[in-house]
């Protein structure tokens, strides 16, 4: 354990005999050691007490205490001792190695002795550090040089010896001479060109004057003359004096430099704090360094005295509220935002800043429309006046400076008279005052020309871009006003503050009021965006000005219809798809655009409903388009039903050959030649808008309804027509002469007044005859229906004329009965015509109350013309068919045919239908004396029926041809009936004759007789039989015996030909029986009858119809078919066979027993 | 080493002696705590107890001066340990460790220091030339190697 390393304490390790002198002993520690002896004699003897005390109490307390706690004491004593000799025990057993830890103890002492020792030399060590002010001063070679030499040193005198006077004339000596160094030092260095030729030397300093800036004087210390840079530290210029050749003018306030006259010199502190600079900058970096730190020293003043005035500015004046500034002290920047309140400007958007620029010369930056912005013409308009404020100063000194870096600046800053923003330099010399106010107001009014300028060149590549007539629409007042028009007639001035950004109207209406407001807010598109350029605006500008230009045009336009009587109707909303029909008409198309275009619908108050004028006008060009429509609303939808464009002729080109009227405007209507489209406008040019336009607007637009009402009303009729505009070649073609003429001649009275009163309209249609209007055999297959509108006395009047050839004749009628028909025919011409004159003012009055669609079918234009024309051909075909019929007319007028069928019958009167879709009537003579005979009225009713519906069923299919062999079939019909009727009268006479004798007892008739007729082919003879019988004599019994006459044809025959079939069979029942002798007496009768017709002559008979039916025809043998209750007969007999069969009653009747 | 047994060398002679001597005093004591206890107050036992107890008082009277223990430094915290019925072999033990432990440190330093003082010598010699003689007689003295 005491491996203790001995060389290097060399201490006690004696074993090295070979050392003389061993190192000392290593202290021995005795502190808090004991012997162990010591301490053996201190526990004996301590246990020797204990045990005596122990003893000699056990003596002592022998009678106090019992024998077992004396023990017990006494035990405890032992054994706490013997504890005590058992660490006595483990002691001495340590002991052993006691010496060595003894040692080791005071090794260890050692140790950290010898560790305190090291730490102490650290702290010394540490110590050295702290003798550095242990140094010597350097000898002072000088005192002692000054002592070797002058044997004594120059101490300080502290001014207590008085210094003698330079004299004036060494001062002047000493200034001449330095005016002479400086000079020649001046010869010899470089200058700044700003500086160069800019400087006087006198009263031995340099005085520099920068015009418009500074005047700064220096010198040198000492008559060297320098003529290198490097030796320029021997001699530096000394600084001595500055002030700035600028500043505020008292009377005006403003910045002035004029004549360098008023200055600004710099207060004690600044020029002590300067002077020490510019000396250190003169040192180091010679004149260049001091030209250019008082450059910029200027600068930033004039800086400040802008800022200053900007902030008067700010102050009650009239740039309060419209201007920011921002300028810090100490920052070389100052910027601008002007138009503060403007949306575009607002938050610094528009601003200029007026700062130093790299080569340190005051420029301004305008900023605007997101970025940086030069502008040329600016700049120079700028520059031109400040650089006169310059060179008024400069011109003889500074011409040099405006090459030099100044250059650029120095126009800029010549500028910035007007902009002050730009950044100039310093070197602003005008001889005007600096003026901000002005500076600002150049810059304003540019940027607001700018913008103006901008809106005029939208507006303009708009306009032009839309219509290529419309010159003139916007033109300039001044750059910040424009003359905008807004219609024809009325313009107004858009102008633009430049002191604030926002538009106006000058003497806005309302309207202008709110779009103004428009204007002036940011755009909607980019209300979201933080960002609005300039052309955004511009955009939204031009839009709300097309906005207005429509809404104003519109207003216009709607003024002038609805005093004209228009009315206007906002219900009506057309679709895109119906929109873009409209589209079609434009030769360019027509981009439809919400805001730009308008369309508007009008509509007169004597107009049916579904008929609109439409006008659709745009804010980009005054050009307007017109039409005329039928709109019907289909399920909410308004759709286009017929459109037609209005087209006005350009007042140059009046040489088309269309009607042209005596107004300045010419109508032209939608033909098929599109020659003329070329040289028509499309829209209506502004400069029509006149009363007359509005005015003969109605006309126009009622012309073109009539027109297409017409149309419509013959394609109703399904009548084919052409419409042409070359109607004079084809009259010619037919030989038909001028019209006009026959007008002329039948209006000769009023033709004078016709020629004064406006001829509105007039076309001609051709209509082709296919044989269903005229028998082509009698005419032709082309007619002519022309129509005429003339107004007169506010009456629209509307003449019809239908008009063409007309020949072969077979009718011969005074004219004055076809003036009825107001037709007139000239058979020498060929010609006929029929003419009607309608008032259409009332008439489009009545109409327009309900559905209006569906005029023409309830009564149309055309309804008398053509129920003329109708009953002409009627009266012609009729004619005809009668004549070949070789029926004899007896007269004939225009309404009505008289005929003589036969001598028994009235004549008969075909009585011409009064409408087209009418047919004829036949009636009995009314003048006729003889009474009626009611069965044929009936029979007359049931075939005027029938033809009616013969008219109706035929509606369809062919009209034409039927309606002449109708009236033959009917004439026929007439003739094989009259027998019938004929036999019925007999009857009834014979039957009246024997009244008496057939008479019950009561006086009542036996034999009541009948007819019925349920329809035109069915006739009934009824024989009432009344009888009483024995039991009941008062009551009487009624039977009836029907016999049936129908038409009949017998499909065997072999000559084709109405038969009449008598049946009794409706008389086969058991009630009958008790008849059975009267039909034996009528088969008989007839039996007879057939039997006397084949005997050759009967002279009993009376043959009136075999004379008619011998007369007649040979076809009408006398025929009698027996079929089994039938009998088939020819009409030549069955009147004589009634007649016998009536007899047969009376017979019967008369042998009846008077009661059964 | 320990204090388990004592090693009969002539060093350890008196040491061996005291041993002795404290061996019996205890086994004395042990006799003397039967004898007390187990005292009936008879004569015989009272005889008993009085010899026991003077073998006791001429053992520790022995013990008293014990020869040749005067030599033994006992160091109190050894003392301590004991009274405190803690083994003193811990003592011996934790003693050594922060002796080698010291004296390794104090080597470390010294050779520091030498160097210290090499290097320090050599620039004061380059500094200050004449001033080498006393520094080379400095670093003679302190290098611990005797030429």
């Amino acid at each position: 354990m005491t491996d203790i390393e001995p060389e290097t304490n060399g201490n006690h390790t004696t074993s090295n005999g070979d050392k003389l002198k061993t190192p000392p002993e290593i202290p021995h520690i005795s502190n808090n050691i004991i012997p162990l002896s010591t301490i053996l004699k201190f526990y004996t003897q301590e246990a020797f007490k204990q045990l005596s005390t122990v003893i000699e109490n056990l003596s002592s307390t022998q009678e106090s205490e019992n024998d077992s706690v004396r023990k017990k004491k006494f035990l405890e004593t032992i054994i706490s001792l013997r504890q005590d000799f058992v660490k006595i025990y483990t002691l001495v057993k340590w002991s052993a190695s006691a010496k060595d830890v003894s040692k080791l103890i005071d090794l260890l002492n050692w140790c950290r002795m010898q560790e305190f020792h090291f730490d102490q030399l650290g702290i010394q060590l540490n110590g050295l550090t702290g003798f550095s002010g242990a140094k010597l001063p350097n000898s002072d070679i000088i005192t002692s040089l000054e002592v070797f030499f002058k044997h004594r040193p120059q101490l300080p005198s502290y001014n207590y010896i008085p210094i003698q006077r330079i004299s004036s004339e060494k001062t002047l000596e000493v200034l001449e001479d330095l005016n002479l160094i400086l000079t020649t030092r001046l010869a010899l260095i470089d200058i700044p060109k700003r500086l160069d030729n800019n400087y006087i030397i006198k009263d031995g300093r340099i005085y520099f004057s920068v015009p418009n800036e500074f005047q700064v004087s220096i010198t040198v210390a000492n008559d060297l003359i320098i003529d290198s840079i490097e030796d320029y530290y021997k001699s530096p210029f000394y600084f001595i004096d500055f002030k700035f050749l600028f500043g505020i003018n008292p009377e005006t306030s403003l910045i002035t430099h004029t004549d360098n006259k008023i200055v600004t010199k710099l207060p004690k502190s600044s020029h002590e704090k300067l002077e020490k600079t510019i000396n250190n900058v003169l040192l180091n970096q010679g004149l260049r360094g001091l030209y250019d730190v008082l450059h910029k020293y200027s600068i930033s003043f004039k800086l400040y005295l802008i800022a200053k005035q900007l902030k008067e500015l700010l102050i009650n004046t009239r740039w309060r509220n419209n201007l920011q500034v921002n300028y810090q002290t100490g920052k070389s920047l100052v910027i601008i935002n002007y138009w503060a309140t403007h949306f575009l400007s607002r938050n610094w958007r528009s601003f200029i800043e007026l700062g130093i620029d790299k080569k340190y010369n005051l420029n301004f930056r305008w900023f605007k429309n997101g970025k940086y912005n030069f502008n040329q013409e600016l700049s120079q308009t700028l520059s031109a006046q400040l650089k006169n404020s310059n060179s008024s100063s400069n011109s003889n000194s500074n011409s040099s400076s405006n090459s030099n870096s100044s250059s650029e600046s120095n126009s800029k800053l010549a500028n910035s008279n007007e902009l002050d923003e730009d950044d100039d330099n310093q070197d602003i010399e005008e001889p005007e005052d600096l003026n901000v106010d002005l500076i600002l107001n150049v810059i304003v009014n540019k940027h607001s020309a700018l913008i103006m300028e901008k809106v005029f060149n939208q507006l303009t590549l708009r306009f032009n871009k839309e219509s290529h007539h419309d010159q003139d629409q916007v033109s300039y007042l001044s750059p910040q006003q424009l003359l905008l028009k807004l219609s024809p007639t009325k313009s107004t001035i858009f102008c633009i503050n430049p002191l604030t950004g926002f538009f106006y109207f000058i003497d806005p209406s309302p309207l202008q009021d709110t779009l103004t407001k428009k204007i002036n807010s940011p755009p909607m598109i980019v209300k979201n965006n933080s960002f609005i350029s300039e052309s955004d605006m511009v955009n939204n500008i031009i839009d709300n000005l097309i906005q207005l230009r429509l809404e104003v045009f519109n207003k216009e336009i709607n003024n002038k219809l609805l005093t004209t009587d228009w009315i206007n109707n906002d219900i009506i909303n057309l679709g895109e798809y119906e929109v873009s029909k409209l589209g079609n008409f434009l030769v360019d198309g027509l981009n439809f655009k919400k805001n730009i275009h308008n369309i508007k619908f009008y509509r007169r108050k004597n107009w049916p409903s579904s008929w609109i004028l439409i006008s659709l006008i745009s804010g980009i060009t005054s050009t307007s388009y017109w039409w005329v429509a039928r709109l019907k609303s289909i399920s909410g939808e308004w759709k286009i039903q017929w459109i037609q464009k209005l087209k006005f002729q350009s007042q140059t080109n009046n040489s088309t050959n269309n009607i042209t009227n005596n107004n300045t405007n010419h109508i032209v209507e939608e033909s098929n030649d599109n020659t003329n489209t070329s040289i028509l406008n499309d829209g209506v040019a502004p400069s029509r808008f006149n009363y007359e336009f509005f005015s003969s607007l109605s006309t126009i637009c009622s012309n073109m309804i009539i027109d297409h009402m017409i149309l419509e009303e013959l394609q109703a009729r399904k009548i084919r027509f052409l419409k042409t505009d070359s109607i004079n070649h084809i009259l010619q073609k037919f030989n038909i002469e001028e019209i006009p003429d026959k007008d002329d001649e039948i209006h000769h009275e009023s033709d004078q007044e016709d020629k004064a009163k406006p001829l509105v309209y007039e076309s001609v249609i051709l209509i082709y005859n296919h044989n269903d209007l005229l028998p082509i055999y009698n005419s032709s297959t082309s007619l002519f229906l022309k129509i005429k509108l003339i107004n007169s006395n506010n009456v629209t009047q509307m003449k019809l004329k239908l008009f063409g050839n007309l020949r072969n004749l077979s009718i011969k009628n005074s004219p004055e009965s076809f003036l009825q028909l107001n037709l007139k025919i000239d058979e020498v011409k060929n010609y006929f015509e029929i003419y009607d004159l309608i008032n259409l003012s009332s008439r489009l009055n009545s109409n327009n109350s309900e559905n209006s669609g569906e005029i023409e079918t309830k009564d149309g234009l055309l309804d008398r013309v053509f129920d003329n024309l109708n009953k002409l051909n009627k009266l012609i075909k009729i004619l005809d068919q009668l004549n070949k019929g070789k029926i004899r007319i007896i007269e004939n007028s225009v309404n009505d045919i008289t005929i003589k069928l036969h001598d028994s019958l009235d004549n008969l009167i075909i009585k011409l239908p009064e409408k087209s879709h009418e047919g004829i009537k036949i009636l009995t003579d009314p003048d006729s004396k003889r009474e009626i005979n009611p069965e044929f009225g009936l029979i007359l009713t049931y075939l005027n029926r029938y033809l009616a519906s013969q008219i109706n069923t035929n509606e369809d299919s062919e009209p034409s041809s039927e309606d002449g062999a109708s009236i033959i079939g009917i004439i026929e019909c007439i003739k094989e009936i009259e027998p019938i009727l004929h036999s019925i009268s007999r009857i009834r006479e014979n039957v009246l004759k024997h009244e008496n004798s057939i008479k019950l007892a009561n006086g009542l008739s036996k034999l009541n007789f009948d007819v019925k007729i349920p329809n035109v082919n069915t006739i009934q003879y009824i024989f009432h039989l009344n009888y009483s019988t024995v039991n009941s004599a008062k009551k009487i019994f009624k039977d009836k015996i029907v016999i049936n006459l129908t038409f009949k044809k017998n499909k065997f025959d072999v000559i084709n030909r109405n038969l009449i079939k008598i049946s009794l069979k409706d008389n086969l029942n058991s009630k009958n029986i008790k008849y059975k002798k009267l039909f034996e007496l009528i088969f008989k009768s007839i039996n007879d009858y057939d039997l006397e017709n084949q005997s050759p002559q009967d002279p009993t008979q009376i043959q009136t119809p075999a004379s008619i039916n011998s007369g007649n025809n040979d076809a009408h043998a006398r025929l009698l078919i027996k079929l089994n209750y039938d009998f088939l007969v020819s009409s030549s007999v069955v009147e004589e066979l009634m007649v016998r069969i009536g007899n047969c009653f009376v017979q019967y009747l008369q042998l009846e027993p008077q009661t059964r | 080493m320990t204090t388990a047994n004592l090693e009969p060398i002539q060093e350890n002679d008196p040491l061996i002696a005291t041993a002795d001597q404290v061996s019996a005093l205890i086994e004395s004591f042990i006799e003397l705590g039967v004898l007390v206890h187990d005292n009936q107050g008879t004569q015989q036992s009272h005889s008993a107890l009085t010899r026991k107890t003077n073998q006791v008082i001429s053992q520790l009277s022995g013990l008293t001066s014990s020869p040749y223990t005067q030599q033994y430094p006992i160091p109190i915290d050894v003392f301590s340990y004991i009274e405190d019925g803690r083994n003193p072999d811990i003592y011996t033990r934790e003693f050594i460790e922060v002796t080698a432990k010291s004296n390794a440190r104090l080597k470390g330093k010294m050779k520091g220091f030498s160097k210290l003082r090499d290097i320090l010598g050599d620039k004061l010699v380059n500094e200050l030339p004449r001033l080498a003689e006393s520094i080379e007689d400095i670093k003679r003295r302190t290098s611990g190697e005797t030429s």
